[in-house]
Parts: C-alpha cells; structure tokens; sequence
C-alpha cells in the first residue's frame, strides 16, 4: 500500500520507530541476550517438596522450583493424581481435571458448612456492582423486572387461588369420588 | 495479609492467608503496591483453565517494593520498586539462553505447554499470584526489572504483561512499511496491538469489537479505524470490502478463549467446553488474511484442541506465529518507548479500585460494565 509517512508520522507518535529489524527486540526469534538473562549458575538449585506436587509424565524430573498452592485434597485431589499419569494430548487428562475443579468446589462448600465458615455467595459474585454502580444498565433493570413480576405473580397466586382446599387435594378426593 | 482467593466459577472473594516465605535460595518476596486484572484472568474465573485449585490467588501484572530476599539473590535488593514479568523463568534453560522467557522449562512441573506463571493455576505451576499483599517470587535475579526513577507504578504495571504483549503481537505479525493490519479484540491487549502496529510501519490499522465503548476507545487511543461485526453481515466480508477484497496483510487474534459472534463455537468452547474456547475470532483471522499473509496469536485458549480452518490457512499460505509473551526481552525497548512519551500505557486504566473489593471488580469486568477497560487493584499497604 502506498503510504504518506509524512502525514503518518505527524498524525500517530513514534510512527516507525521500530520499522528497522534490529530495533525489534524478538528479531530474530532466538537469539541469546546480550547482557545476559540475570542468572549466574549453570543449573539452578532445588526447592524443597513440602507438598504433594504431581508432576506431567511428559517430563523426566521436576523443575527446580514451583508453586505450592492449594495442595490436593480428598476425591477431587484423587481424580488430579489420575490425570496426572495421562499424557497432556489426551483429552481425558483435561476434563478430568475440570471435573476435579468442580469437585473441588463442592468439597470446599461442604467443609465450610460444616466448620461454620460458609461464605456468601452472592458477595464472592460481585453482584452488589449491577445495583450500586449501574442502576442504569439494562442488566440490572431486567435483573428488577423479573424479580418484580415474580414477586407481583407469587402475590397474585396467593389472593386468587381457591380457598379451602389446595388444587392437588381437589383432584384426589375427586379420584376418591369416582372410585 | 489479604490476599483475593478463587471460590469457583464466577466466586471470588478475600481473604487471609498465610505470608508468602522463601522457599529457594534465589527467591524474593514482594510487597505488591498495584496488580491489575488482565483479560486472561477472566479465563480461570469463569473456570475454564483445568487445574484451578479453590483457595489460589490470581494475579500475574504487579509491580511492588522488595520486602525481603533469599540467600543468592544478587540483582535486586530489600526497598527496590521492581515490576515483575508475569512468566517466571528460570534465565539458564534451553528456551531462556535465547530469550524465549515464556517458555522457560524449568518453572512449570504440571505440564510441558509453557513456563510457569503467577495465578494462572496448577496447568502453569501452581503458583500465588499478586492480587494479595504480598506475593513470592522465584528466580529473582532474572524476573523483576527496577522500575526507573520517574515511571508511576500505574505506567510499570502495564509493562509486565499488557504492553509487551501487544507489541509482540504486532511484531510476531512480521509488520512492514505500509502494511495493513486487523486487530480482533479492542480489550488492553488489542488496543497495544494496535499502538504497537504504528510503532513498526503499519500503513494502515483495523480493530475489530462489538462494544462499542471500546472501539471508542481504542479509535481515540491509538488512531485506528474500527469495526463492529455486530453491525455488519459477515465481519470477514466486511474487512475483504475494505481491503480491496484481498484480505489484510497481518490478522491479530488478541481475543482468545471466550470469544463472541458465533453460536456453535460459544456452545462447544464456552458452554460445553469440547474445545479450548470459541476459536472464533482465531477463525475470522485465518479467514480475513490474505494469500501469503500473517497471523498472529496472542489470544489465550486451554488445551487440547481448537476447531480452526486449518484448510484455509494452508491453501492461502499463511504463516501462523503465536507465543506467551517473552515479557523480559521487549521491557528496555519498551520502557524507552515510555519514557519517551511515545506510548501512555497507564491511560488505558479506567478504574482504580482497592484490593478488598476484588469480587466486585472481577464482576465489573467480566460483565464490561462501567465502560471498564483495565482495572487495577490497590492493596491496604501499598502507599
């Protein structure tokens, strides 16, 4: 495309500065650094395994460092280990581990409930935002809507339903009569 | 120390947790004065990355002041305000002696597909990443970068994954004078794609969205033209329209996993998860490229697999590139385009929020509410 570098270079800052190649830092791709990458050892020292980490099969020893994290825990720690042994091109290996996620989840709800520290949903989802901040946005006023026609059909129901007898009581002394 | 931690999909919230110690002679521990919520992070929210513990701390853009360093630590020292590359590498491997930081294979033991990251899950080593107090970071000699005397922390934090990978976004495109460029995605990274674009020649740059505010924002920012495919019938039609029914000469897919615009590939990548995500603006790349032209990726996916037309691509000849940014290697270039005041990273930040209200700052984002673009998160200690 033909170009007026005049017009660019007026209108955008540092238009072409790095037109050249050796003012691209990633040209080309594999190159050593010249200053050096920081690292003064051949091969880095070892951090201590405090915790179970797995480990891909797809290499031969661990790294020398890594995180120790949220350690595995109960079933969904259990599922983890499976797919650990599986190669990292099976499909098995990654939903297995999305599924321990899930599984994760639940287990955490469970423990909280039962230690007494389950958490509040609605806040850990940032909801308050939609209402605070946004009253305007289309989200929150249909969020309303539906909470209102709810309420408003919930209400309805209960002043125009039959008095007495509920509906489903109806049907059975009805099947009680003809029997 | 407070630290945000990860509930399940769409949950998080904070908390308190234990200090982060140094569990290596070259580690570092840092006290975090800004993190940012990155587009990636959105990912693991929504529980799409395997291996996303309950209880882990997100966060791979921070920068903050040096709290305290292990025995071998020789670069950095206890006060120095560094920013910290959100790849952790090890600076002696096989990929890092040729400054390929991001695929650094000694940092990463759960899988073999990149280097290891902070908070991005166990798939990336299992480590605590930076939206807490404080954060351990190994590798210190070879990671953090001093941020220079007179850069704000709001300009620093842009720079240790936003930035950098926009620009190698462009220049994985192989940029020359005069080129057309489509960028697909006006998020951060999309909208450095594009300032980066000019930085290496481009003749002429396209952002492709369909929010509105963004293009907006980004038709200000980086003095592009946009599109929005929402408004138009086919968006890969529309960009051959405009470039004389050819093509461009460089398609960027900054959009990655959770992509919009096309039923089946949100059923099967976001809803189902069949596949890595909604290949679908990596698809509108391959398609909108023309002959013998460039795509690049930067748009994250998980594994294993991602429907594309790998037919197309093959039969017009066209070089895919795509990598995890090698953060360290683009920082000088980059800095001095900074300091240079050539490119503003910190102007994309529209909202500036403490670290306590992370659930509502995740939910402001992933919802696109409040016109948000870039969010960063301020802990209680950071001043």
């Amino acid at each position: 495309m033909i170009i007026d570098k005049n017009a660019l270079q007026a209108k955008i800052p540092g238009w072409g500065a790095d037109l050249r190649p050796e003012n691209r830092p990633g040209v080309p791709k594999e190159k050593p650094a010249p200053q050096g990458t920081g690292a003064h050892w051949k091969e880095p020292d070892q951090q201590r395994r405090d915790v179970k980490i797995f480990k891909t099969i797809e290499r031969r020893d661990f790294t020398p460092v890594f995180g120790n994290t949220c350690p595995p825990k109960l079933l969904s720690g259990k599922l983890r280990q499976f797919a650990y042994g599986l190669g990292e091109g099976k499909i098995t290996r990654w939903v297995t581990l999305l599924m321990s996620d899930r599984i994760d989840m639940f287990e955490t709800i469970i423990g909280d409930i039962w230690r007494g520290e389950a958490g509040n949903p609605l806040r850990e989802m940032g909801l308050a935002v939609e209402f605070r901040e946004h009253r305007e946005s289309g989200r929150a006023k249909k969020l309303g809507l539906v909470l209102t026609a709810g309420a408003v059909g919930f209400g309805a129901y209960l002043l125009l339903r039959p008095r007495g007898t509920s509906s489903v009581l109806k049907a059975i002394g009805r099947r009680e009569k003809a029997a | 120390m407070l630290a945000m931690t990860y509930r399940g999909p769409y949950r998080v919230r904070i908390d308190q947790k234990p200090m982060p110690e140094i569990l290596h002679p070259n580690d570092a521990i840092i006290r975090v004065t800004r993190s940012c919520i990155c587009g990636s992070d959105l990912h693991i929210y929504h529980g799409m990355i395997p291996d996303t513990r309950v209880g882990c701390t997100f966060g791979h853009e921070f920068v903050g002041v040096v709290e305290e360093i292990g025995p071998t630590v020789q670069n950095v020292k206890v006060g120095d305000r560094v920013g910290v590359p959100f790849n952790i590498s090890c600076g002696s491997c096989f990929y890092c002696l040729k400054q390929l930081y991001g695929n650094c294979e000694n940092t990463n033991p759960n899988s073999s597909l990149g280097a290891g990251f902070y908070g991005y899950s166990h798939t990336t080593g299992g480590y605590d990443g930076g939206q807490a107090e404080y954060v351990r970071v190994p590798f210190a000699d070879v990671g953090p970068f001093k941020i220079p005397e007179g850069m704000s922390e709001d300009d620093a934090v842009l720079l240790t994954d936003v930035f950098p990978t926009g620009y190698q976004a462009a220049e994985m495109g192989d940029i020359k004078e005069g080129d057309t460029v489509v960028i697909f995605g006006a998020g951060p990274v999309g909208i450095f794609a594009a300032k980066s674009a000019w930085l290496l020649g481009a003749g002429r740059v396209i952002v492709v969205d369909h929010l509105n505010y963004r293009l907006e924002f980004v038709k200000n920012y980086a003095q592009v033209e946009t599109v929005n495919f929402a408004e138009v019938d086919s968006i890969v039609l529309e960009l051959k329209r405009l470039t004389d029914m050819r093509g461009a000469d460089v398609c960027i897919d900054a959009v990655g996993a959770e992509a919009d615009g096309n039923f089946l590939q949100t059923l099967t990548g976001v809803k189902m998860k069949l596949q890595g995500g909604a290949a679908t603006a990596l698809g509108w790349a391959i398609e909108s490229t023309r002959k013998s032209g460039n795509v690049s990726i930067v748009g994250v996916y998980g594994p294993p697999l991602s429907l594309v037309p790998m037919g197309t691509a093959m039969n017009k000849g066209l070089t895919l590139r795509m990598n995890q940014c090698n953060v360290k290697r683009y920082l000088p270039r980059l800095i001095e385009h900074v300091q240079t005041g050539r490119v503003k990273p910190s102007e994309i930040i529209t909202h500036r929020v403490p670290l306590e209200e992370v659930s509502e700052a995740y939910h402001r984002f992933s919802s696109k509410l409040d016109h948000c673009i870039k969010t960063v998160l301020i802990p209680p200690r950071a001043a």
